[in-house]
């Protein structure tokens, strides 16, 4: 079986496939081209991989997330209900950055004109209020229709609760359009409550599906040009992959389709080196992107902003967690109005890019740092494709960091790399320590171009004592593809007090939930035996708001099923939050099941490395600036001639054609047989408190 | 100071305050704070100076809260204070807010002596009194607003105090509510403590002082500049609400005066109305020192972290016996009604000054209708505070934003429809936008919104907006926004709602409650012609004010009448002239 896996990002596009009777392992990199298609085809033609023989595709791309950020998605129609066609421009009524008084909002998606409301009205517990007026449904559709609509969005007050009206409307609309419109229908999306959150989810899906759908059905047909029969599927934003067909009708679930799949390879290969929880650490150009994997799962999330909550637009399905934060090589650093030292969030992003780029860049970033402080090779950059200018790098900082603040230029140089490193450090914090879990516990794996040389010092920083740095770190999203099973998730609201709660009838409404996933995974050729299900149930103590998901992996039928829930809730809820009741009642939420598709996963094992430390072959030695020591000699490896089982120490750097990895004094190497390379952090050096009152010296 | 180690280590409190900020947000039990959001966090040293503060909450809960802290703990003696207290307050006189807004804080104790509080303020989701939710129109003395809490021990070295616990429980009418918001403070504050306690053991406390220090430095510096790009010189704007909550036809004066004199600004209210009869009232630092500093941050350093050094350039004139430094026993639940007016009364005194940065003023209200009543079927009180975002005012070279809620009130959510019916018996008839409610302009003023709804059973309903008479004022030439205004609806025959009165809604009967628009700015008349049609298509304007506010003719169609137009704008054109 082959199992093809391409990604598309900003700047080139990745491939990695996998033959699971010969077991080759094939990646391929190529330049994403303007008709983005035509990058796949390329990168599959580079790639030499016999699509014929391919029973799975899968494919991650940008296209629905970049329709919604450079606003090229179709001009879009909304049908509510009577009185509350607003909801998408009102939104919230909050004022994100609060002391700002010429703070602006995001033009609504669907302009006001385009908003159209229906008489119908459902009650919070889904009974019906006034029915549906079905002649005034096809009135407005037609007046939608007069006004070139190309999608319609159809969200009733209520209708996660009952959605019988969004049917009916959604079935006129067919009626009376036909094929010729997208319809885009809020509880096929989510069944939860919010209308603003839900209504915003369901324009989101009809303003990109026009253009997602035609994106797909054009990488169908070149797919069908290379003689491929099998399975095609694209990646989630939840972290499972969906059918080609079913992303055509809901490709809001794509949005955060090419960060996830790098999550996924993350876990992956660390569970392979033995931990189970990771932090996912993919630093780029612009960004820094952190996910969390606990206990060989990850972090999920419900609700987020495409562009930012200032001036985004929201969206509320599940994502895997993300924490992106503004601090990546092309991070811009600067010295404000108060005079103190800022990092990001503008970037120099590639072009023109970093001073040292040499592409007419003239700010200082993060990557004229390293390359100053010597951590990155200005020959070896890209694989030698791009020399860097170490002399610009010092000009720009010198001018914009060092004399501003009366700093020696590679004190300057390394406050840069400092500051964002501990930026990094916070935000891992965040999702850890916030959570109530000890980020000793975890292993950082690092990845995209800059990941790798700042992933030890984060890990310092927060007492991780792992850093694993993957093989093929820089086309770890197409790898992750290759790993991931499908997968849907369901929910559906429901009040009710545990106390109360009658565990069969638990059961009736999870396999209620299930069945119609089972149905799917089956007809996009799942076997039974390669189908199963999560299920999950929200809980909170009655009175509040926010709930916390707890797993439920007994059965429901199982002895002390519901004091077992409470239990565990009580035990989550006191580290989460610090505190828990005892006798409070707690009320069921949602139930949630995901129903999924094994697939098989490559091995992505090399084979086994020598049990004896295997000498690294040095390949070049530079100086190169440390913490505590600065300029040192430095030996220089390169990543393709470590043998499996090599074992470097630190200090020492070591290059690829993607990144460049750091290990400061101290710290140990060892490459697995996966390739990964496996750092183990030394812990922080009792002289740091020194070298902070060393830096204090300098300017006082 | 090495400016490395000083970024880390400010950036951290900032951090560690966004940290404290989730907690709390996400395991709240009353939706006044999980939905709205109306509680804010942050660290206060040993003298009451704010250290930092949470960066997306609450303006109107952070620029007392040091005072609150320090008269709290010279209360107590801060001799007396060890590790492992708790402390919670409302006290009136020293917070001069209403009773509902409870501080929780958390000492925390550094070789041998005190160094910081970690604390939290957040809206308790009824503290007893004469209605539901605590306060309450007809109030005129703080006894009848519910449980006035001293400084107290809410735990003791790691203990809790229990007595002070049921002593709370028992003066609510919400008491799991109080009691898991009250727990959730905690666990926040002792968060807080924990990372500063990191934070120290790893840089040292000098370290991290001289760091606070140079953070206020920097604050102040970036102040000082900002206040010295504004021309030197005295301003001055009036206004008014509409009456004290007590007497109808006693309308409430706002006068503020500004005196900039170099880099230093002193916002003086020492013409502002005296201390009125009703609920409007606020103490000197809940009141004058609040409002004036959310102010003059928004006009000097808006996008950087709160802290004692933003405010330095500052001073503020409030002699005591006016409605911002209101004497014992005022009431005060309505502490911040008065806020949006005074800040915009203060921007309209600064608009000359400061053409291109001040907006035109908003709809001048922070709150709209309330409804409570007692659920015969469960046996349960109930509150439902309608949701009411209003109009802003135009920018200077922009359309004004879609409704939001008052400045002071920064990152307060509306409630979602959805989840107020869900838990209460109560329907939504229309949450929409307010046509022709923004004040016309070259750059039109913001939409209130119009909101309608019923209950299936007997209830209260008082409506809160006391600005009906002085409408949103326009800059540059820009026309007034519509005013606030509530109705009830009996049988589709509108009554105006009288915000003295606690009206008894019969099940079925409506509510409705229209918030104000924006102020417009710039002529109207030199608005483009299609620009003014987009309005008439999406319904934000009628297409008889696109001809009466803007000279723009058009037919049902929005076919714009060229002639007919240039003729109406020449007219205005040569009747200016």
């Amino acid at each position: 079986m082959i199992r093809i896996a391409t990604d598309v990002g900003g700047t080139f596009t990745d491939l990695a496939a996998y033959d699971s009777e010969t077991g080759e392992f094939i990646i391929a990199k190529a330049s994403t081209t303007p008709e983005v298609v035509n990058g796949v085809s390329d990168v599959m033609h580079k790639a030499r991989v016999d699509a014929a023989k391919a029973d799975y595709f899968i494919h991650g791309s940008t296209i629905a997330i970049n329709t919604v950020i450079e606003k090229k998605g179709v001009v879009t129609g909304l049908i509510t209900t009577r009185g509350f066609r607003d909801v998408l421009e009102i939104a919230r009524g909050n004022i994100v950055n609060s002391f700002d008084l010429l703070f602006t909002t995001p033009p609504p998606l669907v302009p006001r004109r385009l908003r159209l409301e229906i008489d119908e009205r459902i009650r919070a517990d889904g009974s019906i209020l006034r029915p549906l007026d079905e002649a005034e449904v096809k009135a407005r559709v037609r007046d939608l229709m007069g006004q070139g609509v190309k999608a319609i969005a159809v969200c009733l007050l209520h209708a996660y609760a009952n959605p019988v009206h969004e049917k009916r409307v959604a079935a006129l609309v067919r009626e009376v359009c036909g094929e010729a419109i997208f319809v885009s229908v809020s509880s096929d999306i989510l069944r939860e409550y919010r209308e603003f959150e839900r209504t915003s989810t369901a324009v989101l899906n009809a303003y990109v599906g026009p253009r997602v759908g035609a994106y797909l059905h054009s990488l169908q047909g070149r797919l069908a040009e290379t003689g491929f029969r099998g399975s095609a599927m694209v990646m989630q934003s939840n972290g499972g992959t969906m059918a080609f067909e079913l992303a055509k009708v809901q490709p809001v679930r794509t949005m955060e389709s090419g960060p996830v799949g790098g999550t996924v390879a993350a876990a992956h290969l660390a569970a392979k080196a033995g931990y189970r929880n990771v932090v996912a650490f993919d630093m780029g150009g612009t960004t820094a992107k952190l996910s969390l994997v606990r206990d060989g799962n990850f972090e999920i999330s419900e609700g987020y902003w495409i562009g930012g909550e200032e001036h985004g637009y929201a969206l509320q399905l599940p994502v895997v967690d993300v924490v992106e934060i503004g601090a990546g090589g092309g991070s811009i650093a600067r010295v404000d109005e108060m005079g103190s030292l800022k990092i990001g969030p503008t970037s120099a992003g590639a072009v023109p890019g970093p001073a040292c780029y040499g592409k007419g860049g003239n700010l200082a970033t993060v990557s004229d740092a390293d390359l100053l402080l010597g951590r990155l090779n200005p020959d070896y950059f890209l694989g030698g494709e791009l020399t860097l200018s170490p002399q610009k790098s010092f000009e720009v900082i010198a001018a914009q960091v060092a004399q501003p603040l009366g700093l020696e230029v590679m004190r300057a140089a390394f406050g840069i790399i400092k500051i964002a490193d501990t930026h990094m450090a916070h935000a891992v914090r965040l999702m850890t320590v916030e959570k109530g879990h000890d980020p000793r516990d975890f292993v950082l794996v690092a990845y995209g171009g800059a990941g790798p040389c700042h992933a030890v010092a984060v890990a310092r920083e927060l007492n991780i004592g792992t850093v694993v740095i993957p093989a093929n770190s820089g086309i770890l999203s197409a790898v992750g593809m290759l790993l991931t099973d499908a997968k849907e998730e369901f929910v559906l609201s429901r009040i009710c007090a545990l106390d109360v709660a009658v565990p069969a009838e638990l059961e009736l409404l999870f396999q209620e939930l299930e069945t119609d996933g089972f149905r799917r995974m089956q007809s996009a050729g799942f076997g039974s035996s390669d189908i199963y299900t999560r299920r999950a149930v929200e809980l909170r103590y009655t009175g509040q708001e926010f709930t916390l998901r707890m797993p439920v992996t007994e059965p429901t039928s199982s002895e002390g099923f519901l004091g077992n829930l409470r239990k565990r809730f009580s035990e989550l809820h006191e580290l989460r939050y610090g505190h828990a009741f005892d006798k409070a009642t707690l009320e069921i939420v949602a139930l949630r099941a995901e129903v999924c598709g094994r697939l098989e996963k490559p091995k992505l094992d090399m084979g086994p490395h020598s049990t004896g430390k295997v000498a690294a072959p040095e390949y070049d030695n530079r100086q190169v600036y440390f913490e505590g020591c600065g300029k040192v000699p430095c030996r220089v490896y390169r990543r393709d001639r470590l043998a499996l089982g090599s074992h470097i120490t630190g200090p020492a750097i070591v290059e690829d054609m993607a990144s460049t990895t750091v290990l400061h004094p101290g710290d140990t190497g060892v490459v697995d047989s996966h390739g990964s390379l496996i750092i183990t952090v030394a812990p922080e050096a009792p002289n740091t408190a020194a070298e902070h009152g060393e830096i204090l010296a300098v300017t006082t | 100071m090495d400016p490395i180690t000083l970024e880390i280590i400010n950036s951290s409190l900032a951090a560690y305050a966004d940290e404290m900020t989730n907690s709390f947000w996400r395991s709240s039990y009353s939706y006044m704070n999980y939905e709205v959001r109306d509680f804010a966090v942050g660290f206060i040293d040993r003298e009451g100076r704010i250290i930092t503060q949470s960066r997306y909450t609450h303006p109107a809960f952070t620029g007392d809260l040091g005072y609150v802290v320090k008269a709290a703990v010279d209360d107590i003696g801060e001799s007396n204070i060890s590790q492992g207290d708790i402390i919670v307050t409302n006290d009136p006189v020293v917070q001069g807010q209403h009773l509902n807004n409870t501080v929780v804080f958390a000492p925390l104790i550094c070789d041998g002596r005190i160094f910081a509080y970690s604390c939290v303020r957040a809206h308790l989701h009824d503290v007893g009194g004469a209605t539901v939710g605590s306060g309450g129109p007809g109030a005129t003395e703080i006894f009848q607003e519910g449980l006035q809490i001293s400084a107290s021990r809410l735990y003791r070295k790691g203990v809790a105090n229990e007595e002070l616990y049921r002593l709370i429980e028992r003066n609510t009418r919400f008491p799991e509510i109080v009691r898991g918001d009250l727990n959730a403070q905690v666990a926040a504050s002792k968060l807080g403590l924990r990372r500063f306690l990191e934070l120290i053991e790893k840089f040292g406390r000098a370290t991290i002082e001289k760091a606070v220090m140079a953070s206020w430095d920097m604050a102040e510096r970036a102040a000082r500049k900002a206040v010295s790009a504004i021309p030197s010189g005295r301003y001055y704007a009036e206004s008014f609400l509409d009456n004290d909550g007590i007497d109808l036809e006693k309308p409430v004066p706002i006068r503020v005066h500004v005196e900039i004199k170099g880099e230093e600004m002193t916002i003086d209210f020492s013409d502002i109305s005296d201390q009125v009869k009703g609920a409007m009232n606020s103490g000197y630092y809940g009141g004058a020192t609040n409002v004036g500093r959310i102010v003059f941050k928004c006009l000097t350093t808006p996008r950087l972290p709160s802290n004692e050094g933003c405010f330095r350039p500052l001073t503020i004139i409030c002699p005591e016996g006016k409605i911002l430094n209101a004497r014992r026993p005022a009431a005060l639940y309505e502490w911040s009604v008065t806020f949006p007016t005074i800040i915009d009364t203060t921007l309209k005194a600064l608009s000359n000054a400061l053409v291109s940065r001040v907006p035109a003023a908003t709809r001048g209200d922070p709150r709209g209708a309330w409804i409570s009543g007692f659920n015969e079927a469960t046996r349960k009180y109930f509150t439902i505070n309608i949701p009411h975002p209003g109009g802003h005012g135009a920018r200077p070279t922009a359309d004004a934003p879609s409704p939001k809620c008052s400045i002071q009130q920064g990152n307060e959510h509306g409630l979602p429809i959805e989840i107020v019916e869900t838990k209460n018996p109560v329907i939504f008839e229309r949450y929409a936008l307010r046509e022709d409610s923004g004040g016309a302009g070259r750059y039109r003023g913001g939409l209130g919104t119009d909101v309608m709804a019923y209950l299936e059973l007997d209830c209260d309903v008082r409506n809160q907006m006391s600005r009906s008479k002085c409408p949103p004022w326009g800059l540059d030439g820009g026309g007034n926004g519509a005013t606030n205004i509530a109705f009830t609806v009996d049988k589709g025959r509108e009554s105006p709602l009288l915000r003295t009165k606690i009206h008894r809604l019969a099940s079925g009967e409506r509510v409705r409650v229209l918030t104000g628009g924006g102020g417009g700015h710039g002529d109207p008349f030199d608005r483009p012609a299609d620009k003014v049609r987009d309005d008439a298509v999406d319904g934000y304007i009628s297409i008889a004010a696109a001809r009466d506010c803007y000279g723009v003719v058009m037919n049902q169609k929005f076919e714009i009448d060229e002639q007919a137009t240039a003729t109406s704008r020449n007219k205005r054109g040569e009747a200016a002239q």
